[in-house]
């Protein structure tokens, strides 16, 4: 009986037709390594978040930028979450609303949030001298431009860490938003400004339980309802930020859209009852099981008794991966020259480094991986890689960004998303 | 008697003239961040390595392939290192001399392989496959033309591990190279091409002491010293990658060239006696205490008795600062408005984090620094910032990269090196 477990995972079938359906078209032929999405399971999840939270579901730019893919977005229904200057352009060129455009940045430079008033999307305050600077700009616009705004101050709950510290935003001396130990000078704010119509939070995603999301909630409920009281019911929009981690151990999407949805239905049912607009910003949820990423190998060898196959995925792309091992571990799926799985379940399995094509000794997109024998004509898919991957993408060793595809469901054809970084744009980049 | 001591350091004088400048010449009402150089302490780098070593010196191109640095490293006797063939037409527009180009990258394709030797220049073989692959394509070049090249292995020394795992490239099971336990296939493969002229090795700079370095040039030294009994001295070139760690924890460079010249010429003559070209591949020495990030201050904020300064850079051009705390750190200096420099040491202190532009609550270019207090019209320089860091940019949040200046201290004037990223550019990356 063999004791090990292959690590060349099973996967869904798209993901499998998808792998050969590139090299039966050829694909690798020009391209080393290409991003490949399933958009049906991106348009499933919009579709499962815009059922269950009434209101309005924004998508956050900063997982995923790529044009096609913010158009896609915009035609199943979605706004989207703006997390600089850089992605609000992004998103206007997508085509997104202004009325449906969440601009959230710690820092927002004056001339940003001139252009941003002026534009009239929602604008969600990360500090008091931020608010300061608005305050003015704002008493410069006419009555009626001032009553057609809709801004929000970003409250930080101060609660604890999730699993993640890194990315902790709502903790007691994160750099995002107004501490909870401000509430005098936060209902001051609402008090002086009526176009402060909104509220957002956001404590992070990825390693929070949904309790822990759902705790911070009510606490900023709290805060809202006692306001409201003040004020008479001044804030009528919520917005919520993150909310639901990704399951990156399997195939299975866990926890779930609906499952986040009764939560808060249950925990926070003010949110429901058409006593405000909903506003959610998820990122991760949308977009990460829906892509993938696969390299062909280009060499391999054996040292120290360590199998090593060298990919065109390391670094460049999946920057948290490599720089934070082994926190971001990413599943991989090995294939033959042909596009047929090997789980190395009869083979054999090696310890074995995927190495990435990048310069330094831990550009390694998988480390000490039990993989079946992985050849020259192999490939390697890795997974969940569908966001933060290329939003993130590192110039290190001037390596080019992949080409990305759509892998249709339907006709079984692959679309082009985005063509590949070319030379020129890179060399541009440096000169 | 104060026990808390200021890290808003001290620095060189050129700095403080530098941001001085900078402001006085309005460059930050356009700019929210830039680089600064000095290029004559590059200069001085330069020429204390030629003078120290004879042979060649290259520049590793991966650690600051900006157009109009790499010209300088021309206009200074350098040669160029590259890791990728991204990095090798950067080189060749630069305008490197094809017999100073020295391509090595563990993952060069056919196509690039093809290209390099039709070009001539100097090329290190990372693993026996990759030679299948070059033999194959020599065999089909003219006698002379096979004559003019000048190709080597990489040899993995398969030494101990230094300080950083991540940068140990001659451990045993590093992903660099030919592992020294193959030495049978290394001479068998020496003997068969008599275009292997060279021999390369790289086990890391930093983190590495002197020694460790020199203890594996000695055991790739005794190979090469048996191969060429062997062959009649077939082995001419002797290529050494990295060797020379930076000092990050004050303004002295410590090690020197000089030092390391030294220690070289006293342990391994045969490199310094006509018996080799001694080719050497530095970066991070020349580059890394030469350049400083300067940023405005755009936000200040309390939470949680930490106080935060929200700064624009962080995690878009530090990367290791930022996803590998507390590894990486960069010392700071806090500038007031007018440029003066603010030592803290009779002001009242205070723990600060120097929050980055980036949308998660790790981008924090300095956690829980001892600072004097942080204003709103303050500046912050990052410290050592030289090489490494506009090289492996991250566009997540699209961040614009910043312009390069370089303060030159005879004219006391600033001399635009590069552009900063333009929106467009950006754009059309994700488009």
């Amino acid at each position: 009986m063999n004791p090990l477990v292959s690590e060349s995972v099973e996967c869904l079938d798209w993901k499998h037709k998808a792998i050969q359906k590139c090299i039966e078209k050829g694909i690798f032929n020009d391209e080393p390594y290409i991003m490949l999405y399933n958009l049906e399971e991106f348009r499933a999840k919009a579709k499962e978040a815009n059922e269950n939270l009434k209101g309005l579901q924004t998508m956050a730019v900063k997982c995923n930028p790529v044009l096609n893919l913010l158009k896609e977005a915009i035609n199943n229904g979605l706004g989207a979450e703006v997390a600089s200057y850089g992605e609000l352009i992004m998103a206007e060129r997508a085509g997104f609303e202004p009325s449906k455009i969440i601009f959230d940045s710690p820092i927002k430079t004056k001339k940003e949030l001139e252009y941003a008033l002026n534009l009239g999307c929602v604008v969600n305050v990360d500090n008091f001298q931020e608010l300061e600077v608005i305050e003015k700009i704002i008493s410069g616009f006419s009555a009626e431009k001032q009553a057609s705004l809709t801004l929000g101050l970003r409250i930080n709950p101060q609660v604890d860490a999730g699993k993640l510290e890194d990315l902790s935003t709502g903790v007691p001396t994160s750099k995002f938003g107004i501490g909870m130990e401000y509430r005098d000078e936060i209902v001051a704010a609402y008090k002086r400004n009526s176009w402060l119509k909104a509220v957002h939070l956001h404590i992070g995603s990825q390693g929070f339980e949904m309790d822990q999301t759902v705790c911070a909630v009510e606490k900023v409920m709290t805060l809202v309802k006692d306001i409201n009281v003040e004020l008479k019911q001044q804030i009528s929009v919520f917005n919520i930020g993150g909310g639901l981690s990704v399951n990156f151990d399997t195939e299975v999407t866990t926890p779930t859209f609906t499952q986040y949805a009764n939560q808060l239905k249950q925990r926070v049912p003010e949110l429901f009852d058409g006593s405000f607009l909903l506003i959610t910003e998820f990122g991760r949820g949308y977009w990460a099981k829906c892509g993938v990423i696969v390299s062909t190998v280009e060499y391999t060898k054996t040292s120290g008794n360590r199998n090593i196959a060298i990919v065109h995925v390391g670094g460049n792309m999946c920057v948290r991966t490599i720089y934070q091992h082994p926190i971001w571990k990413l599943r991989v799926s090995i294939f033959d020259g042909k596009g047929q799985f090997k789980d190395g379940e009869q083979d054999g399995l090696y310890v074995t480094d995927l190495a990435g094509p990048l310069c330094f000794a831990a550009d390694l997109i998988a480390k000490q991986r039990l993989l079946p024998l992985v050849s020259q004509s192999d490939y390697v898919m890795v997974h969940d890689c569908g966001a933060y991957m290329i939003s993130a993408y590192s110039h290190y060793n001037l390596r080019l960004a992949p080409p990305i595809y759509n892998y249709n469901i339907n006709t079984t054809e692959l679309e082009l998303v985005k063509k590949g970084e070319t030379i020129q744009q890179k060399v541009d980049f440096f000169s | 008697m104060n026990p808390l001591i200021s890290e808003s350091v001290e620095c060189l004088d050129w700095k403080k003239k530098a941001i001085q400048k900078s402001i006085d010449s309005g460059a930050f009402q356009n700019e929210p961040y830039l680089m600064l150089y000095n290029l004559d302490e590059f200069r001085a780098l330069a020429k204390e390595a030629n003078d120290n070593f004879k042979g060649l010196q290259t520049v590793a191109v991966k650690c600051n392939p900006v157009l109009n640095l790499l010209k300088e490293a021309i206009n200074n006797g350098l040669g160029a290192e590259v890791a990728s063939f991204g990095e090798l037409q950067m080189a060749e527009r630069a305008g490197f001399d094809k017999s100073k180009i020295i391509f090595d990258s563990p993952i060069k394709t056919i196509k690039e392989l093809e290209y390099a030797l039709n070009l001539g220049c100097i090329i290190n073989v990372d693993n026996f496959q990759e030679l299948e692959i070059i033999e194959k394509i020599i065999n089909a070049f003219t006698i002379e033309k096979q004559e003019s090249l000048s190709l080597g292995l990489r040899i993995n020394p398969q030494v101990g591990v230094g300080k950083f795992e991540d940068l140990s490239t001659g451990v045993p099971t590093s992903k660099f190279g030919i592992a020294m336990e193959y030495k049978d296939g290394i001479v068998e493969a020496y003997k068969r091409n008599r275009w292997l002229k060279a021999v390369h090795l790289h086990v890391g700079s930093q983190g590495y002491e002197m020694e460790e370095t020199i203890s594996a040039i000695e055991k790739v030294m005794s190979l090469v010293e048996e191969i060429n009994q062997q062959l009649d001295g077939q082995i001419k070139i002797f290529n050494i990658g990295g060797g020379l760690p930076i000092n990050y924890n004050s303004e002295t460079i410590n090690p020197t060239f000089t030092q390391y010249g030294n220690q070289l010429k006293e342990k391994l003559p045969q490199l310094f006696d006509g018996s080799f070209l001694l080719i050497t591949e530095f970066g991070r020495a020349y580059w890394a205490k030469c350049g400083v990030i300067v940023s405005k201050v755009e936000y200040t904020k309390t939470s949680g008795h930490r106080n935060i300064a929200i700064v624009h850079v962080g995690g878009n051009i530090c990367i290791p600062t930022i996803y590998q705390y507390p590894v990486w750190k960069l010392r700071v200096s806090i500038f007031d408005g007018k440029g003066e420099f603010k030592s803290g040491l009779n002001d009242d202190l205070y723990q600060t984090d120097l929050a980055g532009p980036l949308c998660f609550a790790s981008d924090l270019i300095a956690k829980q620094r001892i600072l004097p207090l942080v204003k709103q019209s303050d500046y912050v320089m990052v410290h050592d910032c030289g090489a490494y860091l506009y090289s492996s940019y991250s566009h997540y949040n699209l961040r614009l990269a910043p312009p390069i200046y370089n303060y030159n201290s005879n004219l006391d004037q600033l001399e635009i090196i590069k552009k900063g990223e333009t929106m467009e550019q950006k754009i059309e990356f994700f488009s």
